[in-house]
This record gives structure tokens, C-alpha cells and sequence, in this order.
């Protein structure tokens, strides 16, 4: 929250006018500069303020998790468990991982760059729903606090995935940390149900659904998403509380149950749930590429439509988690088989990325770096997800580096890259300001070189049979414990080049907040409607209701941009 | 068609247009897809729990045949004439919303409430007959309400310890001797499977993280000193057939769940009653009564699913 009020005291500064509506013919004043002090942001319907509030917790979600990872990539530095006990290793990987899904890079996109951006990509003055949304980030609040609350009751040891039946016998903080992640998803729904009627019902007019901005698109499929597989872990979870409160008997096979059960009911909800993670990743990659490479989009409608594609696949696929657990051959070929055809809407996105880059005049802007590391981090992470999707590979490779590697790549190599894209891309018209290109590339470069630098390694780690959630390794495989270490080493090293690529842009972003050059309305001249008003926008969004007349990606220079409606 | 920029005070012909709507129009057809939206979800949460039960109902269907004797099908019965019910009257609450007869509207809309207050008690009645028989949850199923007089006098704890899960033992008070037929019969009148029933005096030795873990249906248990002193007296440890402590968890879990939107759907109903009372209401504005007929027909639905299949199996 503090940096939050930060946020409004540094536009605060900015002399725009407030109060006396004498100054209505001049601009309004921006959002940030509307109103002043914590509670003008605590119970703000503006979308754009609750986005801001959303985009400061879930960076510091990130921080948090990010440290959590860099004392476990140290540990690792040594085959022996000299640094933390077993136990703590334990609790501090669900830790992180815990955070990092659920507080962080679930809500991360579409909460936090999603709020701000979707009514002003579609010329509306607010999401359809404002109080709910208000709601959706209390909400968000009050999981995060029981989430963070199991950390001081003594934390949980299950992995993020509190497979039964050892969440149910732990002795460890489960129900809170459940029941946290519990209220959180619905926070995840009302956001998503907020968005599909926004996109609906308040679109601006002539701004048909095949002028709609992909990053809408994407942000439409991961809705869907929210909406209808989040439910799913809400009743994992409160059965799995049931059964550990009152021993219901259908998860333990103590008294009965499947702990295979469990992971059906767990996995229907977070594999489609690692989609409304990547979705509005893809979303994002579409914007910048398109923008920064001055051409229009490859594809439009096979982009748009590989989304839907992908939100319903999505569905089929959750039984690949499960290729080991005791689930029929039959059943593990037809998810095999579908997981393949994950592949193909994908790769249609990928290859269109590519068809826009081609001939198009590509500025390196910090944007444009993320999104081409995206390109490349996440080729790399999708495509050993077939490796994965494969019966026979799978088991030889499951449980090990390999699977934490791949799943680094799609998600940190894509959703996070693609998260520090957009914010660079948009940051602009978030703050009203310039961050400094030099650092900014500097820092894509830095993530690049760390990111590949941690998780490349462990390809080979898992390929050779390390596996994972191990806190020490010297036992392991004796013959090959100087390779081991060596990739664990290099592995931590990529971490610290990361956490420094973090520190720089954590310096240069808070730097512009202060002293960055004031932004331009449309400073890399984009054609969505975001751009055609102000840096910060106006509480209203635009002065005049915007009236859409051409494509997302129209850069030819004649067009009337935006004509305003006639008043 | 635009309306001016700037604060304006809300157009007075429309009270309750936000200031982010066009128009009237567009505020009830976002209103109306988002409570869809939001029936969607509500399908899938209970789709998980019905999921559940299928998989349990396909391990152990002899289990679903047998425990669901213990449900009264009159009270079920009722239960979904009073649900169906509401929904009538809950109809009847929206059209006289459309017609904007604000009378028949509060009338209706009362009656909703009463009859969900009316399933409510059912339910309660019938939660308190299973509380009594101890046919409860998980591990707090013990069934020691369907002891006879007798015995049920002489019982001290029943209560199922973590290392045997499926045992529920039941501890007499020493000077009156029971008998494992005595206890068959009295099972057995209230048809209530035995597979397997042991004198566990010899066998039973209870370590303190038992003792910590075991669910005592008085709370007596928890007293260390209580158990030791009796020790190896009297005591029987009965296997009952089938899962029933699952049936039960299930229908806890799916009533209790279901019950919980019934008291939601009442609170939903009084602000709307409350709403119609203050005049907010008119033919030209009523999309939260048709918003929460909405929702209360979703209820309703979920009943109907449910009675037949906890209640009716074959």
C-alpha cells in the first residue's frame, strides 16, 4: 500500500489542477491526481486505481516469492542440506510455490494490467461492474492474509498442490493456507465474470468484437476460464478441509478414499488454470509485437480464436499430471493425445508473432526485448512440454528438474516476461512517465542471460535424473554428483544475475515514477484506443466517448485516430 | 447521445443508471449476463461436489443402497414440495415486478422467504435426528444413537481412533455387561450393517497421540485420566459394512452446502423486500428481483438434483 501512496503523491506533484470546475475546459485531472490519501485508494471504484493497488501487490507478492526461491537456489549451491533443514526446505518450495501462483502470477496479468487497460482498450469509462471489482480485490486482500498467515502458524510442507492423503495427516498450517487460496479463487472469478460482460456489453461503438485488441481476446479466453474451472478448486479445497476436519473418508485410502481422486478434482481446476496464467501473457506478446514492429498483426483471427481454442482445450488435458498416479493406460493415451493438440493453437500464435516481425520495422525498444525474449524462452518451455505430454518420456522424466525447468520456462520464461513487457509497454500510460530505455534494455538483457542461466541447467539436471523438491543431493546418484553440483551452481548463478536484472529495474521504474520525462499520450505510437487519451488517463477515461473506425492494428498515418462523438 | 463529461448529477428519470452506462438498457443486459455468468459457476462448484458423489456412488454402490435408508423420504419429499413451491411464488414475485404491482411484488417475495425459512426448519428436524443417532461425518460417525435404552444408559464414549479408522469403539460402563448380540440386535433393528464386531478389551491399548486424535462424541475422552483408570473394560470395537461414514460426509457436505445458499438466497430476498418497500421498484426498474429469481430458481434446481439422489437411491 505505501508504494501505492507513493504512486499519487509523485503525480501528486504534477500540476494538475483539482477542484474548481471552472477548469473543466482544460484537461481533467488524471486518475492519480483525482483524489488524495490511502482511503481515496482503498475504496476507489476507479478500475484504473483498484489495477494500480493490484499491480503494487502482486509485484510485492513477487518479491517475496522471488526471495523464497533465491534461499532455496542457495541451499542447492551444495549437494549437502547445509543451510536449511529438510523441513524448512519443505516449507520455504510450497511457499513459494504457493505464493507465486496464487497471489502472484494467477492475478498478475489480468488483475493488475487487465483492470487498468480493458475498459480503456474498449472506450468504456469503467468495468461493468465497479463495486464488484472493489470487492474482487478485497477479496484478494483477505486470501493473501490467510496465506500469509500459515507462514507465522508454523507454514505447510505439502507443495503447492496439497496432494492427500499427506495434506490431510501434516501436521502443518494446510486449512489455513487452503482456505486462503480458497477465498482468493473468488477473487479470480468475479474478476473474470467482471471482464466477459465488460467485453460484451460496454464496448465503444464500431468497435466490433473483430476490432477488439488481442490483449482482449486473451484476457476473454482466460475469463472464461476463471469463471468455469475456478469453482472446481473451491470444492477441492473445501473437501480437502472436510476431510482433514472431519475425516469424510473420499481422499484417504484409510478409510475408503482415492488420493488419485484428489488429484482430478486439483488438476481439472490448475491446468486450465496455468492457461489463465499464459493466456493474457500471449495477449500482451500480440500488443507489443505488433506496435513496436510497426505492422499489423499476422493472423488476426487465428490469434483471436487460438485463444478460444486454447481455453477450451485447456479443459481436456488435466489427466498428463497424472501419467504415474495409478490412472488407466487408455485414459493416459486420449490425454497424451490431447496435450498434443495444445501444440497447434499455440504454434499458430507463435508462428504469426514471427509472420509480424517479418519485413516489419522492428524498434528494440525494453517492450520489444521482453516480448523477443518471450519468443525465444517460451519455444523453448512449450516445446519440452511435448516431451512431458509424451507417455514414455514422461516417465522417465517426471518428478524431476526437467518438469521444474519446463514449467520456469513457460511460466516465468513466458507469463513473467511477458508481464515485465506490458509494463514497460504500458507504463507510460499507467504513470504519465519515461523510464530510461538504456537500463530498461540493460535489465531484458540481464533477465535473459539469468532466466536461461537458472532454469537451462536444469534440463540437464532432470535429464539425468535429479529430482526435484530434493534438499540435498549427494546421495542421490554418487557418479554423478560433480555434474550435479556443477549445474546446481551454475543454476544458483543464473539466480543472483536475476535477482541483480530485478534490482536495476526496480531502480530505474521507481527513478521515473520521481524524475522520469513526462510521457507523451501515445509514446510508441499504438493504434488501440488506450492511446488516444491522455498520460495518466482522466478518472472518465476520455473526454469525449471515443468512437472506434478502424482495426487495433491500423498504423497507416491518415486516419482520424479517434473522432470524438458529436456532443 | 453522449452525455456530457464531467460529474453530473444522475439523470433523475433513471435513479439507478451508474454513471459508466449509456443507457438503461445496457445496465440490465450487463446486470442479467453477469448473473449467468455467475449461475455458471455456481453449476460448476456444485458439478464438483456431484462429481464426488458419483465416484463414491461407483466404489461403493452397496454402500449408497443401504446408508440412504437412514434419510427420510417423507421429510425430503416435503422439503422439495416447499422448494418448488418458493419458486412459484418467487415467479409470481418477478411478474408482479413487470407489471409493477408493488403490493402483490412485497407479498410474494415474503412468502419466498417464509417457505426457504420453512425448508430450513425440515432441514433442521432432520439434522437433528441424524445428530441424535450419531450418524454424522467421517470420523464422527459412531451411529450410538441407535443403541437400545439400555445400553444407550450404560455407554460412556464411542469414538474412532486415528490407527483404526474404520472401528468405531464403543466403551460401556464396567458393571453392567453387554453383549456383542445385544449389540447386533440393536443395530440390526435400525438396519444398520455390522460386518465385524470385537471385544477390543485385550487388544485396545490407546498410546496419548491416539488418545489426542480420537473423536469422542461427549468430549470425555479428552480426559486422559478418564481412560486410564478404565482401561480394558468393556469396551467393543464394531466394523460397520460399507462406507457409511462417507454416505454421510457427502450428504453433510452437499445439504449443508446447498443449505448455506438457501440462507443466502433469504438474506437476497429481504434487501430486495426492502428494496420493493422503499419504492425503488417500477416497471421500468426491477433487475435485482429478476437477479435474485434467478438465483433462488438455481437453488431450487439443485435440490431437485439432490433429493433423488441422496434420498431415492435404487
Amino acid at each position: 500500500m505505501t508504494t501505492a501512496g507513493s504512486t499519487t503523491s509523485a503525480s501528486g506533484a504534477a500540476p494538475a489542477p483539482v477542484g474548481p470546475p471552472s477548469a473543466a475546459a482544460a484537461a481533467p485531472p488524471s486518475y492519480l491526481a483525482a483524489q488524495r490519501g490511502i482511503l481515496s485508494w482503498l475504496f476507489t471504484l476507479d478500475h484504473k486505481r483498484i489495477g494500480v493497488m493490484y499491480l503494487v501487490s502482486v509485484l510485492t507478492f513477487f518479491f517475496i516469492g522471488g526471495l523464497l526461491a533465491v534461499v532455496l537456489r542457495l541451499e542447492l549451491m551444495t549437494a549437502k542440506g547445509d543451510l536449511l533443514s529438510a523441513d524448512v526446505y519443505n516449507k520455504l518450495f510450497t511457499l513459494h510455490g504457493a505464493i507465486m501462483i496464487f497471489v502472484f502470477i494467477i492475478p498478475s496479468i489480468p488483475a493488475s494490467l487487465g483492470n487498468i487497460l480493458l475498459p480503456l482498450m474498449i472506450g468504456a469509462k469503467d468495468v461493468a461492474f465497479p463495486r464488484l471489482n472493489l470487492l474482487s480485490y478485497w477479496i484478494y486482500l483477505v486470501g493473501s492474509i490467510f496465506l500469509l498467515y500459515s507462514i507465522l502458524a508454523g507454514a505447510m510442507d505439502t507443495g503447492w498442490t496439497f496432494y492427500t492423503p499427506y495434506s490431510t495427516q501434516t501436521g502443518t498450517a494446510v486449512i489455513s493456507a487452503t482456505l486462503g487460496v480458497f477465498i482468493l479463487g473468488f477473487s479470480s472469478i468475479l474478476t473474470g465474470l467482471n471482464f466477459i460482460v465488460t467485453i460484451h456489453k460496454l464496448r465503444a461503438p464500431g468497435l466490433t468484437w473483430m476490432r477488439l485488441p488481442l490483449f482482449l481476446w486473451a484476457t476473454y479466453a482466460t475469463a472464461i476460464i476463471q469463471v468455469l474451472a475456478t469453482p472446481v478448486l473451491a470444492i477441492t479445497l473445501l473437501l480437502l478441509v472436510a476431510e482433514r476436519v472431519l475425516g469424510i473418508g473420499i481422499f484417504d485410502p484409510a478409510m475408503g478414499g482415492d488420493p488419485v481422486l484428489y488429484q482430478h478434482f486439483f488438476w481439472f481446476y490448475s491446468h486450465p488454470a496455468v492457461y489463465i496464467m499464459i493466456l493474457p501473457a500471449f495477449g500482451i506478446i500480440s500488443e507489443i509485437i505488433s506496435v513496436h514492429s510497426r505492422k499489423p498483426i499476422f493472423g488476426y483471427r487465428a490469434i483471436a480464436f487460438s485463444s478460444l481454442a486454447i481455453a477450451l482445450l485447456s479443459f481436456l488435458v488435466w489427466g498428463h499430471h497424472m501419467f504415474v498416479s495409478g490412472q488407466s493406460e487408455l485414459a493416459g493415451m486420449l490425454f497424451s493425445f490431447l496435450t498434443f493438440t495444445v501444440a497447434v493453437p499455440t504454434a499458430i500464435k507463435v508462428f504469426s508473432w514471427v509472420a509480424t516481425l517479418y519485413k516489419g520495422s522492428i524498434q528494440l525498444t525494453t517492450a520489444m526485448l521482453y516480448a523477443l525474449v518471450f519468443l525465444f524462452t517460451f519455444t523453448i518451455g512449450g516445446l519440452t512440454g511435448l516431451f512431458l505430454g509424451s507417455l514414455t518420456t514422461d516417465i522417465h522424466l517426471h518428478d524431476t528438474y526437467f518438469v521444474v525447468a519446463h514449467f520456469h520456462y513457460v511460466m516465468m520464461g513466458g507469463t513473467v516476461v511477458a508481464f515485465l513487457g506490458g509494463l514497460h509497454h504500458w507504463w507510460p500510460k499507467f504513470t504519465g512517465r519515461m523510464f530510461s530505455e538504456r537500463w530498461g534494455r540493460l535489465g531484458a538483457a540481464l533477465v535473459f542471460i539469468g532466466f536461461n542461466g537458472t532454469f537451462f541447467p536444469q534440463f540437464i539436471l532432470g535429464a539425468q535424473g535429479m529430482p526435484r523438491r530434493y534438499h540435498s543431493y549427494n546421495l542421490v546418484a554418487p557418479d554423478q554428483l560433480p555434474l550435479f553440483e556443477l549445474l546446481h551452481r551454475l543454476s544458483s548463478l543464473g539466480s543472483h544475475v536475476l535477482t541483480i536484472a530485478f534490482l536495476i529495474m526496480a531502480g530505474y521504474l521507481l527513478h521515473s515514477l520521481f524524475l522520469g520525462q513526462r510521457a507523451p499520450a501515445n509514446p510508441w505510437g499504438g493504434a488501440t484506443l488506450e492511446w488516444q487519451t491522455a498520460s495518466p488517463p482522466p478518472t472518465q477515461n476520455f473526454v469525449d466517448d471515443p468512437v472506434c473506425s478502424h482495426g487495433p492494428y491500423d498504423f497507416s498515418d491518415d486516419p482520424p485516430a479517434t473522432s470524438a462523438a458529436a456532443g | 447521445m453522449s452525455k456530457p463529461t464531467g460529474d453530473q448529477a444522475p439523470l433523475l428519470q433513471q435513479p439507478f443508471l451508474q454513471h459508466h452506462f449509456h443507457s438503461a438498457a445496457q445496465q440490465e443486459a450487463s446486470a442479467k449476463l453477469g448473473m449467468w455468468l455467475f449461475l455458471a459457476q455456481e453449476l460448476v462448484f456444485f458439478g464438483g461436489i456431484f462429481l464426488a458423489y458419483g465416484a463414491v456412488r461407483y466404489f461403493y454402490p452397496e454402500t449408497m443402497l443401504s446408508a440412504h435408508e437412514h434419510l427420510s423420504v417423507p421429510m425430503g419429499a416435503l422439503n422439495t414440495a416447499v422448494l418448488i413451491t418458493s419458486s412459484l411464488t418467487m415467479a409470481l414475485a418477478v411478474h408482479a415486478a413487470q407489471r409493477g404491482a408493488l403490493r402483490a411484488l412485497r407479498r410474494n417475495l415474503l412468502l419466498t422467504v417464509a417457505l426457504a425459512g420453512a425448508f430450513l426448519v425440515v432441514k433442521y428436524v432432520e439434522y437433528a435426528h441424524k445428530f441424535h443417532d450419531g450418524l454424522l461425518a467421517g470420523n464422527y460417525l459412531t451411529a450410538h444413537g441407535m443403541l437400545d435404552d439400555d445400553q444407550g444408559a450404560r455407554l460412556q464414549q464411542a469414538f474412532r481412533l486415528r490407527a483404526s479408522p474404520e472401528q468405531v469403539h464403543f466403551r460401556f460402563d464396567a458393571r453392567y455387561p453387554v453383549t456383542r448380540e445385544a449389540l447386533l440386535r440393536a443395530f440390526g433393528a435400525h438396519k444398520m450393517p455390522v460386518r465385524a464386531i470385537t471385544r477390543a478389551d485385550a487388544a485396545l491399548t490407546v498410546s496419548e497421540p491416539q488418545l489426542a486424535h480420537a473423536r469422542a462424541f461427549n468430549g470425555a475422552l479428552d480426559d486422559p485420566a478418564v481412560w486410564g483408570s478404565q482401561a480394558g473394560s468393556n469396551t467393543f470395537a464394531v466394523t460397520f459394512a460399507g462406507k457409511p461414514h462417507i454416505f454421510f460426509g457427502l450428504y453433510f457436505a452437499m445439504t449443508a452446502l446447498h443449505g448455506l445458499h438457501v440462507l443466502i438466497g433469504m438474506l437476497l430476498l429481504g434487501w430486495v423486500w426492502r428494496r420493493a418497500g422503499r419504492g425503488d421498484f417500477s416497471r421500468a426498474y426491477f433487475t435485482p428481483v429478476e437477479n435474485v429469481g434467478l438465483y433462488w430458481h438455481l437453488v431450487d434446481l439443485i435440490w431437485i438434483f439432490l433429493f433423488p439422489l441422496l434420498y431415492l437411491v435404487r
